[in-house]
């Protein structure tokens, strides 16, 4: 690292390091060991399925922590223990009990009978805001039907930083929309070399969210602890490397938990081995959902039903 | 110090849909913390 000015040095020394900074980019990694290495030492087990989870069990009961970088979130059925786990996370590191979930790494949290809402309705007014869309307009729908487009379509942009800051922006927006997974996909296939007729598309789902940024996601309380699955694929839609895109959504009840729009990496030769590759993939997750379900104490006596198109 | 290893683990979004839903419907109190001097105390 630089010295700071007003240290006089000679030139052919460098500084050492012997504490993580903020800025260097082992900082975060610094940050994760530090903290992982306090939660384990209250006996919390970092999760096989998910390392940045963290499980305590005790007889009955049990807490769960997740972590995200500097925001923590605590639940459990183990009321006492989560307040004992306070006081002593408090004592190891500086920490600020912010009480009854709200805001987290951006999203609003609502609370209702009917359950959680989870909205990024402020996020979206930033993304219209930095995109500097002014006029009014709104659209029913993310992307056009049947819309196709390629590398070479329109005319380069000449600076084409806010087109990916953009892109990144919707796809952080993602967690909660999930009406709009396919078209930021699309759009995002274009970040290295984006065009006029790309930026017309991302300004489609601009005004698309526009009109709807009232929406949020329920995770529903009042439904049952069943899982199932929706599987998709469409074939051959790209017009340049003909590869097919896999879609799926994964209901844990009412709500919706997981879901994915992406192109498959290989080029299925018939629609039916382009609803196989979907169908793989919405399989690992199920998979992997069940492993994260059961160490939350969710158990499944039957197989989860998967829903496909023949 | 080593300066390949700079993966940190972050949690999947869907891990964090799939807990709130399961503390909703199991009536479990979600609470949130905030950890402050983020990179004062790491070591590296």
């Amino acid at each position: 690292m630089a010295p700071l000015p007003s240290i006089s040095h000679d030139s052919r020394y460098v500084c050492k390091l012997n504490k993580a900074l903020y800025g260097l980019k082992q900082a975060s990694r610094a940050w994760f060991e530090k903290l992982s290495i306090v939660i384990s030492s209250l006996d919390f087990v970092s999760n096989s399925h998910d390392s940045a989870l963290f499980i305590k069990c005790t007889d009955a009961c049990r807490i769960i922590l997740s972590l995200y970088v500097d925001d923590m979130i605590i639940t459990g059925d183990d009321i006492d223990g989560i307040l004992v786990l306070k006081t002593k996370l408090a004592r190891r590191s500086e920490m600020k009990d912010l009480g009854y979930l709200r805001y987290f790494l951006g999203i609003e949290v609502a609370y209702s009978l009917k359950g959680y809402l989870l909205s990024q309705s402020k996020y979206v007014a930033d993304i219209l805001e930095r995109a500097r869309l002014t006029e009014n307009k709104t659209v029913d729908t993310p992307i056009k039907v049947n819309a196709r487009y390629s590398s070479s379509d329109g005319l380069p942009l000449i600076d084409p930083t806010l087109y990916r800051i953009i892109v990144g922006s919707l796809i952080y927006l993602t967690i909660t929309r999930r009406d709009i997974p396919y078209a930021v996909h699309v759009v995002s296939q274009f970040v290295v070399s984006p065009t006029t007729v790309h930026w017309a598309a991302v300004l489609c789902i601009l005004r698309y969210l526009r009109g709807t940024d009232f929406q949020s996601l329920l995770l529903s309380s009042t439904s049952s602890l069943d899982l199932r699955a929706y599987s998709d694929a469409d074939h051959g839609s790209d017009p340049t490397d003909r590869k097919s895109v896999t879609g799926f959504c994964i209901f844990l009840g009412d709500s919706l938990i997981s879901w994915k729009s992406k192109k498959q990496s290989i080029v299925s030769q018939s629609s039916t081995e382009a609803e196989y590759r979907a169908m793989t993939s919405t399989t690992k997750e199920i998979v992997w959902l069940r492993w994260l379900l059961a160490d939350m104490r969710v158990f499944f006596s039957h197989p989860t039903p998967m829903y496909c198109d023949n | 110090m080593d300066y390949e290893e700079t993966f940190a683990l972050v949690e999947k979004m869907t891990t964090i849909h799939t807990l709130i839903t399961v503390a909703s419907i199991r009536q479990w109190y979600i609470s949130q913390l905030d950890v402050k001097n983020v990179f004062l105390n790491g070591d590296l």
